[in-house]
């Protein structure tokens, strides 16, 4: 499947209290990747998703599914979409088969077809013996797994977990996590938003993030993070190579010393030019900022921003990119 | 889409216990109170109708009535006599004899038209200048029976026209006999002349002669469909307020964001409706199920004395009109109950809705007395009030065809306006969470884009 959004702007409210949510965003999504949607609470992710899913209408703009504009208000795109929102709820008091069988009849699966596809889940999730109970007697955890196992129990085309991560144990993260890969392996576009930016790193091909309702970072993640980075290397704490010919400066960080190389000089020349000096090098990397400092670096010049006339935040967030 | 909402909100909602009990409860309950208040209304039905009352004229062959007005001019001046007297005295105008003088006074002062003869009398009636014509024959004295004319017999005008004549016989009576003290003892003892007359009911006939009423017949056959009537009403607001429960309910435990990503918010909406109106006349049925054999055991016993009919149209059409309300106000339940942040704050926004089905039930006497009057027909036409006013009036089985009809269909544009508005609330209150609206705070949200 293959999502575009083309120029779309989404505000809520008039006059003095209209708020502008998604400010002229465009994108595209294709399957087989996973796409992370970033960006700082209140930035208009949530809006965004909502516009893809037809719960909202955008005011302007064009969304397309597959090439079809306004694809994604047919009752078809509902059926192969799958979505996990950050805010997850479930039918309290019924029981769990019910719940799914409920959602996989709305997902427009047969009985026998939802049998079929509920086993395996359930067994995967370790949810086959709860399957006659009501739903309000699960753990946290428990109700988060049901919660996935719902939301691809129709063998979707496209998934959408918003904060999938929240609330799971290290064991169901890993399993979440196979869930999503496997799925991208399968052709599959799976749109990730999310705050944990190592899920970011180990997950998404390609991400999108947003601020104050405009896109601020778009492209594939290496690339994102390669063009967000003014340093051309980094070595390992112990190893300082301030003083060899080809280095300009040495920036410190926690865990690495980050490296400015002159204009010319690449990575081969450090590398000779650190083994010539005999520094302890045992770990070498093309420069290339954590996802995690450049969504901060980002969300925090919007905060500066915040202190600015909105007329000039559009110009702030163009500057930024 | 709408039918696999439908079929599962069917399911669900047939299992719930609060249902259950409900469905098979409330007919125990209700024989139980209806027993009860049948009981009393059948002690207390002169009393009940004497609110209710029709211009009447009087033809008395007995002079007893003239009888009672000359006793009572008496006691008016004996009252006024006495009120002077404990004026000048310096007492105090509150004599409790005089307030019981007064208020004999007061009920046999005569507001009817009087007529020398019923040839008179019936010309008056057939003219339209009086609405019934009471006979008191020669007889009186020795049968206890008066005859009351009406063009067409209405229950409770026709209970209530005699009732002012009999205490009026009464007082009569008891000025004019040559009672002994025990027979005027008991004559008191049964209280104003409610027991004392009997009353034979005519209504012109076709062929314009005066033909009896068989008043036990003809009140149970406008009795019984009100009560159905009744049922009908009694069974939307429940099974609305399980729909707003089961919305409230919901958002509680914040499923609507999902619903919405797999269904069209209209799509949900109907199909809720559809699915709560399904356990809802499958409700009626068992219900029918249930009551039924009891009324068809007593028709069978008292079929001598009751001539009773159904009146398939009607209750089809009843039927019909139960359907369109639950359509109508269900929509509108569901709206309601997203717009809460709990069962107990959508309840409480739910009221205003809730009252609406029950005006009609306020007005029901005019509704059953005119049932093709003004107020009836506007309550009918009226959308937020036309199912159950119909349901009502077409007990009365007098409603025109067509005037059904145009309910119906103004009914059903209301449905088309009402789950339009219902959606944007299941749509902006799903979505809402932790706000408390006031009225103007859901308007704006309601007309924002």
């Amino acid at each position: 499947m293959q999502i575009a959004f083309d120029g779309v702007s989404k505000s809520f409210g008039s006059g003095a209290r209209r708020v502008i949510a998604v400010n002229d965003v465009s994108f595209e999504a294709t399957g087989g990747t996973v796409f992370g949607i970033l960006g700082p609470n209140g930035a208009g992710k949530t809006t965004m998703i909502r516009m893809l899913l037809d719960v909202f209408r955008p005011d302007t703009g064009r969304i397309s599914t597959d090439g079809v504009e306004n694809g994604n208000r047919s009752l078809s795109f509902r059926q192969r979409v799958a979505y996990l929102p950050e805010e997850r709820g479930l039918y309290q008091k019924r029981k769990i088969s019910d719940v799914i069988h409920y959602i996989g009849a709305l997902r427009g699966m047969d009985r026998e077809q939802i049998r079929t596809r509920m086993m395996p889940l359930l067994e995967r999730f370790d949810l086959v013996d709860s399957i006659k109970k009501k739903v309000s007697t699960l753990s946290k955890g428990m109700s988060q797994k049901l919660q996935i196992i719902l939301s691809v129990i129709h063998n979707p085309d496209m998934l959408i977990f918003d904060e999938p991560f929240s609330g799971l144990d290290p064991v169901n993260v890993r399993l979440v996590r196979e869930l999503v890969r496997e799925h991208r392996d399968r052709g599959k576009l799976v749109c990730l938003s999310t705050h944990m930016m190592a899920e970011v790193e180990a997950l998404c091909d390609r991400v999108m993030m947003i601020d104050h309702g405009r896109r601020v970072l778009y492209g594939a993640l290496d690339e994102v993070r390669r063009t967000n980075t003014d340093f051309q290397a980094s070595v390992n704490k112990d190893c300082d190579p301030t003083g060899l010919p080809c280095v300009v400066r040495v920036v410190k960080d926690v865990d690495m010393n980050h490296v400015y190389l002159k204009d010319g000089a690449t990575l081969n020349d450090l590398m000779r030019e650190l083994a010539a000096a005999k520094r302890p090098v045992r770990r070498l990397v093309e420069g290339m900022r954590p996802i995690e400092d450049i969504f901060i670096s980002v969300a925090g010049s919007a905060a500066d921003r915040d202190a600015t006339p909105p007329t000039k935040q559009a110009d702030a967030a163009e500057r930024s990119l | 889409m709408t039918g696999t909402i439908a079929k599962y909100e069917f399911l669900f909602t047939i299992k719930r216990p609060g249902y259950l009990i409900l469905t098979f409860g409330l007919p125990v309950i209700l024989g139980m109170y209806a027993g009860f208040i049948s009981l009393i209304s059948v002690a207390t039905a002169g009393a009940m109708a004497s609110g209710l009352s029709a211009q009447i004229g009087v033809v008395d062959k007995t002079g007893l009535i003239e009888t009672a007005e000359r006793a009572a001019v008496e006691q008016k001046e004996q009252k006024e006599a006495a009120e002077q007297t404990a004026k000048q005295s310096g007492r105090s105008n509150k004599i409790p004899q005089l307030d019981a003088l007064e208020a004999m006074v007061r009920e046999v002062i005569p507001d009817a038209q009087r007529y020398d003869t019923l040839k008179a009398g019936r010309v008056a009636l057939e003219a339209g200048e009086i609405d019934g014509l009471v006979l008191v024959p020669e007889d009186y004295l020795q049968n206890r029976t008066l005859d009351y004319y009406t063009r067409t017999w209405q229950m409770f005008k026709g209970l209530s026209a005699p009732q002012q004549v009999r205490r009026q016989l009464y007082v009569g009576v008891l000025e004019r006999a040559e009672l002994t003290a025990e027979e005027r003892a008991m004559i008191e003892s049964r209280g104003k002349g409610e027991g004392l007359t009997e009353t034979a009911y005519y209504e012109l006939g076709p062929d314009g002669k005066f033909l009896k009423v068989d008043t036990l017949s003809r009140t149970v056959s406008f009795v019984l469909p009100a009560a159905v009537a009744g049922i009908l009403i009694v069974a939307l607001l429940i099974n609305a307020g399980f729909l707003l429960a089961g919305v409230a309910e919901e958002k509680e435990n914040k499923v609507f964001e999902v619903l919405f990503s797999m269904v069209r918010v209209d799509h949900l909406l109907m199909g809720k409706v559809l699915g709560l109106s399904a356990a809802a006349l499958l409700q009626l049925v068992i219900w029918g199920a249930m009551i039924l054999p009891l009324p068809f055991l007593t028709f069978l016993v008292i079929d001598q004395v009751v001539d009773f009919e159904w009146h398939a149209t009607s209750l089809l059409l009843a039927a019909l009109f139960f359907i369109l309300g639950f359509l109508f106000y269900g929509s509108l339940f569901v709206g309601i109950g997203a717009l809460g942040n709990n069962v107990k704050e959508s309840q409480q926004y739910s009221t205003i809705i809730a009252l609406l089905p029950v005006i009609p039930m306020v007005a029901f006497m005019s509704l059953l007395n005119s049932p093709n009057g003004i107020v009836a027909r506007a309550l009918a036409w009226f959308p937020p009030t036309s199912a159950p006013a119909m349901m009502l009036r077409l007990a009365t089985r007098e409603v025109p065809l067509w005037d059904a009809a145009v309910a119906a269909l103004l009914l059903i544009v209301g449905i088309w306006i009402s789950v339009k508005i219902a959606a944007r609330m299941l749509l902006v209150g799903g979505m809402m969470r932790g706000q408390s609206l006031n009225p103007l705070k859901m308007l704006r949200l309601l007309l924002n884009r």
